[in-house]
């Protein structure tokens, strides 16, 4: 399977357009069910989508085999992208008034989600429901809240020290779980 | 430091969150090489595509695929476009249809033999045929230069005919190639209008040297996106060579493409994204195929 999907990148990075089309059917719902996770609105996710594989395309060549599976360097691009388009949401609604429509606001807000998040039954299952809460919680606000440490301890109102230890432990037992499923 | 502090800022940095002035000093970290940490951060990543694939499946919606094709094929466009080569249509089409000027010649000689005027039945008689003769001669002639006139007529039209075809498929290959190219054009300023938006890329200012101290350049940079290079007023390259990019990381140039101006010295290029922080980005004057390490002289770079 791995093999496989590195085999259509290495084609992709060869210019080969033929790849680009198996490359996408195979991973673009993976991609696109974290950008949704992240964005929430169907259009940016869209938006995003496109361009997280138009730069695959175009930076095919920078994947290296050696280094990740062709999901994880997929995923990482993906998130960064859709986290950008959160953050970019997010200061635009600070600058500007608030969108009227009471409906869209709450939606296009990450931060009106967060809340909403950690009590997401659809993803607190699986490796993330093996994690205690307080790990779990610091993981879901940074990897699909987009916070930075920072402030999840000004939200959580807890010292950035508690947070970090959080966040690494808990990521040690994601890995632990990893190294289980794929020894 | 023990390398307890850089396993939580890896962690931190794997989840994205990483930031102020413990983000700068773990991508020292990193960029100094500490294969500890690398180890961390792939497993992390590994770790975190797993998450990722744990959540509800969402069908891509279909129209982003096609958006997508359509713009793979506008950059196969784009590749092609940069090969076509401008056609005199006219001189062409001329020389293909191959007419010439000349003129039928109709004219038939008529002179009846002379004969004794005594014999005035034989005279009559001889005049009757002689009449035949030339009403024949000259039907013959005409019929023979209708014959030749619509030849000649054919075959101009014809050949005009082939020309205006032709000239017809010069002009809708020149089209199709510019509207090829506006299109590559309009997608080239939307990625960069797209990249202008991210709020993770910078602008870098890159100033002429040497050879082309007028020149100018602006780059809109993200590390793990590439870049959109906009340069003004560098004189086109010379015959046989062209501009290239280059991305400086720790004194070592990595090739980001060749380019080529246009006319009036202006140019937009694409730089690949590169492996890591970029400390300076240079042009160079090169053999117009690029080379792997720079040869020629610098012409833009960026000031640190």
């Amino acid at each position: 399977m791995a093999e496989e999907g590195a085999e259509l990148i290495a084609r992709m990075a060869a210019g080969d357009r033929s790849a680009f089309g198996p490359f996408y059917d195979r991973y673009a719902p993976l991609v696109h069910g974290l950008i949704v996770r992240i964005v929430r609105d169907h259009a940016d996710a869209a938006e995003v989508l496109q361009e997280v594989f138009w730069q695959t395309w175009q930076a095919a060549g920078s994947y290296d085999p050696t280094r990740g599976s062709p999901e994880a360097w997929l995923v990482m691009r993906a998130r960064a992208r859709a986290i950008d388009r959160v953050r970019s949401v997010r200061r635009r609604s600070e600058t500007f008034v608030a969108p009227l429509d009471e409906e869209l606001a709450p939606a296009r807000s990450p931060a009106a989600d967060l809340a909403g998040a950690v009590a997401d039954r659809s993803i607190v299952q699986g490796l993330l429901a093996r994690l205690p809460d307080h790990q779990r919680e610091v993981i879901q606000l940074a990897y699909f809240g987009g916070l930075t440490q920072t402030e999840i301890a000004e939200r959580l109102k807890q010292p950035l020290g508690t947070v970090k230890t959080r966040m690494r432990t808990g990521l040690e037992r994601l890995r632990e779980a990893l190294r289980a499923e794929r020894p | 430091m023990s390398h307890e502090t850089w396993d939580a800022q890896a962690a931190a940095y794997a989840l994205g969150a990483l930031d102020g002035e413990e983000l700068a000093e773990f991508e020292r970290h990193l960029a100094e090489g500490c294969g500890q940490c690398d180890f961390a951060l792939a497993q992390s990543a590994e770790a975190l595509a797993l998450l990722a694939g744990e959540l509800p499946p969402a069908p891509p919606p279909r129209q982003v695929r096609e958006a997508l094709e359509r713009r793979l094929a506008i950059e196969q466009a784009r590749r092609g476009s940069g090969r076509h080569r401008p056609v005199a249509p006219l001189a062409v089409a001329r020389a293909l249809a191959g007419v010439s000027g000349h003129e039928p010649d109709g004219r038939v000689g008529a002179a009846a033999p002379a004969r004794g005027a005594d014999i005035r039945r034989d005279a009559a008689r001889e005049l009757r045929r002689t009449w035949w003769r030339w009403t024949a001669g000259v039907a013959a002639a005409t019929i023979i230069g209708a014959f030749l006139a619509g030849g000649f007529v054919t075959m101009h039209y014809e050949g005009r005919l082939g020309q205006l075809t032709r000239q017809a498929l010069v002009q809708r290959d020149q089209l199709r190639g510019e509207i090829a190219a506006l299109q590559a054009h309009e997608a080239a300023y939307r990625d960069l209008v797209e990249l202008l938006r991210d709020p993770a890329a910078r602008v870098v200012a890159l100033r002429g040297t040497g050879p082309a101290p007028g020149a100018r350049g602006r780059l809109v940079w993200r590390d793990d996106a590439g870049g959109r290079l906009l340069v003004d007023n560098l004189p086109p390259a010379p015959e046989g060579r062209a501009y290239e990019a280059w991305t400086i990381r720790a004194g070592t140039p990595r090739p980001a493409g060749v380019f080529r101006v246009d006319a009036s010295g202006n140019a937009l290029h694409a730089l690949p994204p590169a492996p890591g922080p970029v400390d300076v980005f240079a042009v160079t004057l090169e053999p117009s195929a690029g080379v792997a390490a720079p040869t020629g002289p610098i012409v833009l770079a960026s000031t640190r």
